[in-house]
């Protein structure tokens, strides 16, 4: 391959990434840029160094990933101030496809960014591109394969795998390069706890064995806060500040549970793996333990069931994906349904609701406005079953038609046959003052999912399912999204969220389900459940529990409280 | 040679081909038939379980679609001729300058057959093509085209891929609608999920064409403008040429000593095309297809059939275009042609199988043994 530029030499030490007081900006129109998206940022990479950038929720972390790659503004347009240059090649001269050699780009979405049909010809893709000898190519598959544990799925076509195999081959099929820098963006949002182990320790493994530069951008810090070099913030007004972990997760806008308590316990350096804060926490654990403060959320008085189902199941050709299960869900509790991927928490969500396939069992709803008489919601109409059981889908976007916010809630007051203005109130109590001229689409994350929910809830269901709200949001997004769950439970409604996120379900469950290839394996209180399993297990449980004890503090505020009031109501 | 593997996927093209141009020359309805069955036995014996493997049965729709479009264009517009009177329709008075267009009218049973057997020879000709894709993969196909059609080819590609995530969208959004209690069947369900459905397919067009930019696709050596300029005219004067080529080709009316130059100036532009433009390609094959002796046998046994329907309709022209008037089913069958059809049902069992996909069988197996046997 002719090369116009020279190949970086084995023993250099010449910086893999430098960005030079870059800002990048959007056009509003054609004419108009609009406000930076990032500005002023000066960071120089190294070879074998970790980077995470964190960010509130559409603080351009992507924009600032986007940089990095060449992709701003060759693919995506706008305006790159400063210099941009990767392995010294200024991206200014070189479009992400003549800096593939060099860069690897893995998205948040792996199964957009497949181009072939199986495992194999994927992993191939970039070096031919690239033009290597077959042979070549042919070794390097082979030790990709290995090395990320995939050779089992060699020739399985690419729509077949779950989505942990769908990252695990998109890191594969860019590292097939030998690329000097890899830059992931939200490589672990869809998937389980497990699966994000898998891929995160692939990452790490990528920078400490191999020498690859990696640029890493989590929603959930939590799982790579202590595996990361360094840490460069995207503030609300898009300025980068770049710093050792310690340093920015001490007055950072978002921070995991580790850090919250670390902050609030005033440990120093702060802690930032469960380890250190153990370290840190003996004194802490003492004192929980040894008042005896066990925080029962879970109320006793009589439980009135909103929904019963008995014996759901749902066949899909070649596979059982509900086998059997019998829930009740109960007004004013807030379940939370977990499990592997694809093990059938969202088939079971669609069978509950009515509107999905169930092959067998009984579904009942309290139905109110009928005389409190049970009925099943795949006999009503669609537009009748919603008043009783309502879902919010994985994809917000899927339920949202018009062209503006104003054009939906005026569609949707209308749906539910109820007052103008009746939609928009609920949404001003979920997030208030979202501009009525925007587009949907362009809302952020929380506010598509808000939007979605008060359009729902306008048809005043009482039982409420959620599929992955999570998506997207940061911790202050997570926080206000667990405190309309509890205010919904708290006017009687029943709650079902299915979703991976440990640290949302231990902020809002009172009853934790786990599912487990179509079954229902264990139910009970979130204390009960979430910090038996390891995987599971929110961190500050981690942090609290002993040896050999279970705790039963999920989230920092239980903690504050436990220790603050010394009573928990 | 029995071993799997993938057939390359210019052979069943060359194999489909030859057999679409066999069906052109006849409107036997015996050929029609025996050609039809020689394309769905080799596509259901071969075909994989990709995508467009499964559209088959959409070419087979079309070709159906297609006959009882040709019947009511008939009865409708057709030039209605026979003895035998089926049913009658008053005819509609067009203004003078529309004179020889025949609205409704007379439907004679021979004008009937003459227009089913008509749809049933492009019907053919179309199921050949869907053949064709079914058998072959059009990424693969893509690949083995010259690096000089790489901006093409990010359009087919994009194409290819958006075209079963658009399905899947548009499934997983119908069934999101009946979440805001919208049940509108039919056209007006269909057209509240057309924007949604398209905004979808559009970012996820963009997120692809991204991510091949980004993993290379396009990287190519440095070209002059001029260079640039001989490529695009020679390619599309090329594609010009044999697409009319091949429609006089096929035309079986036009005379061959027109069809065949035709064609071969705008294959021939083609070639320059591409060799001109192949100095620019700077990619390899990680799997280069090999063509061996089943490429071979599945390019000579679709060509055959072309053959031997060329040859009979030189040597007894009756047994492969029936003149319906008077009503007589043919009674003479081209056995060349009925040989050549034989001829080219063997790759259905002579060619190599496509690999298996083992470890996906077993894991589908291991999700529904352990527990569920008790059940």
């Amino acid at each position: 391959m002719s090369a116009p530029f020279s190949a970086r030499t084995a023993w250099s030490t010449d910086p893999v990434l430098e960005l030079e007081s870059v800002a990048a900006s959007y056009y509003d129109d054609e004419r108009t840029l609009a406000a930076p998206q990032i500005s002023d940022v000066n960071l120089t990479l190294f070879e074998g160094e970790i980077l995470l950038v964190v960010g509130r929720t559409g603080s351009g972390k992507s924009t600032l990933l986007n940089a990095m790659s060449g992709a701003m503004p060759h693919a995506t347009g706008g305006r790159l101030d400063g210099r941009v240059r990767v392995v010294g090649r200024d991206t200014r001269d070189f479009p992400p496809r003549m800096l593939s050699d060099v860069v690897g780009v893995v998205g948040q979405d792996p199964a957009a960014s497949f181009i072939t049909n199986t495992v194999e010809e994927e992993l191939a893709y970039s070096m031919e591109q690239l033009g290597l000898p077959p042979a070549v190519m042919r070794k390097r598959v082979e030790e990709t394969l290995d090395l990320l544990g995939i050779a089992e799925l060699r020739y399985v076509p690419l729509a077949e795998l779950s989505g942990g195999e769908q990252q695990r081959v998109a890191i594969g099929a860019v590292l097939t390069t030998r690329p000097a820098l890899i830059i992931l963006d939200e490589p672990t949002s869809a998937l389980d706890p497990n699966g994000a182990e898998d891929v995160l320790a692939t990452v790490t493994k990528l920078a400490h064995d191999l020498a690859m530069t990696v640029v890493l951008a989590e929603h959930r810090i939590e799982r790579v806060l202590q595996y990361v070099d360094r840490v460069a913030h995207v503030g609300a007004d898009g300025h980068v500040t770049v710093g050792t972990p310690e340093e920015i997760m001490a007055d950072s806008d978002v921070a995991p549970p580790i850090v919250e308590l670390g902050r609030w316990a005033g440990w120093a350096p702060l802690p930032l793996s469960i380890r250190d804060a153990r370290a840190h926490s003996a004194d802490m654990r003492k004192r929980l333990y040894q008042r005896g403060l066990v925080v029962n959320k879970l109320h006793n008085h009589a439980v009135q069931p909103l929904l019963i189902a008995e014996d759901i199941m749902v066949d899909f050709p070649e596979i059982r994906a509900v086998d059997g299960v019998n829930l009740n869900l109960n007004s004013g509790e807030i379940t939370v349904l977990m499990g592997r991927n694809g093990c059938g928490k969202s088939s079971l969500l669609w069978a509950l609701q009515g509107s999905g396939t169930r092959n067998q069992g009984s579904v009942q709803v309290l139905d109110e406005a009928a005389g409190f008489s049970w009925t099943d919601p795949k006999t009503l109409k669609p537009a009748k079953r919603r008043n009783l059981v309502s879902m919010v889908p994985q994809t917000p976007t899927d339920i949202l038609y018009e062209s503006t916010v104003h054009a939906e809630l005026a569609r949707s007051d209308k749906d539910a046959a109820a007052p103008a203005g009746t939609t928009r109130e609920i949404l001003d109590s979920l997030v208030p003052n979202i501009p009525d001229h925007l587009h949907p689409r362009d809302l952020s994350e929380g506010q598509k999912l808000s939007l979605a929910l008060s359009i729902q809830l306008a048809a005043k269901p009482r039982v409420v399912f959620f599929d992955e709200p999570t998506r997207g949001l940061d911790y202050d997004g997570k926080k206000s999204l667990a405190r309309s769950f509890q205010q919904l439970a708290d006017d009687g409604h029943a709650i079902l969220v299915v979703t991976h996120d440990v640290e949302f379900s231990a902020l809002c469950a009172d009853r934790v389900l786990f599912m487990a290839s179509g079954k229902i394996i264990s139910d009970g209180t979130a204390v009960e459940i979430l910090p038996a399993s390891p995987a599971y297990a929110p961190q500050v449980a981690k942090i609290t529990a002993g040896i050999q004890e279970e705790s039963h503090w999920l989230t920092v505020s239980a903690v504050k409280a436990a220790l603050g009031h010394g009573e928990i109501s | 040679m029995l071993s799997r593997r993938m057939v390359h996927p210019w052979a069943w093209w060359v194999w489909a081909l030859g057999i679409a141009g066999c069906a052109s020359m006849t409107n036997n309805p015996y050929i029609l038939a025996l050609t039809f069955a020689t394309l769905c036995f080799v596509v259901f014996n071969r075909r994989g379980s990709s995508p467009w493997s499964r559209a088959f049965p959409i070419y087979l729709m079309i070709a159906g679609w297609l006959v009882v479009y040709r019947l009511v264009m008939h009865i409708v517009v057709g030039a209605k001729i026979g003895t035998i009177e089926l049913f009658r329709i008053p005819p509609v008075q067009l203004p003078e300058w529309a004179a020889g267009i025949h609205v409704f009218g007379t439907v004679y049973l021979e004008g009937l057959i003459i227009a089913t057997t008509q749809g049933l020879t492009l019907g053919t000709m179309i199921v050949a093509v869907g053949a064709a894709n079914s058998l072959a993969d059009p990424k693969k196909l893509l690949k083995s085209l010259p690096g000089a059609l790489g901006e093409l080819g990010t359009a087919v590609v994009i194409g290819i891929s958006i075209a079963p995530q658009m399905a899947e969208s548009a499934f997983r959004i119908n069934r999101a609608r009946t979440l805001r209690g919208d049940d509108a069947k039919g056209v007006r369900g269909f057209a509240r999920i057309l924007m949604p459905v398209f905004q979808d397919t559009l970012d996820r067009s963009l997120a692809l064409a991204n991510s091949m930019d980004a993993r290379g696709y396009g990287r190519q050596a440095h070209v002059s403008k001029f260079q640039q300029r001989v490529t695009s005219i020679f390619g599309a004067f090329g594609i010009l040429g044999v697409t009319v080529g091949l429609f006089v080709v096929l035309d079986a009316s036009s005379p061959m000593f027109v069809a065949v130059p035709v064609f071969i100036t705008g294959v021939g532009f083609l070639i320059i095309s591409l060799v001109v433009a192949s100095h620019r390609k700077t990619s390899t094959t990680f799997d280069q297809l090999p063509w061996g002796a089943a490429e071979w046998l599945v390019c000579i046994t679709g060509v055959i059939p072309l053959l031997m329907a060329a040859l009979t309709r030189y040597l007894d022209p009756g047994s492969m275009i029936t003149t319906w008037v008077p009503l007589h089913m043919p009674d003479t069958v081209p056995l060349l042609v009925v040989a050549g059809l034989v001829v080219a049902t063997m790759p259905g069992f002579l060619t190599p199988r496509l690999p298996k996909n083992k470890v996906r069988v077993k894991r589908r197996k291991a999700i529904n043994s352990p527990e569920r046997a008790e059940v």
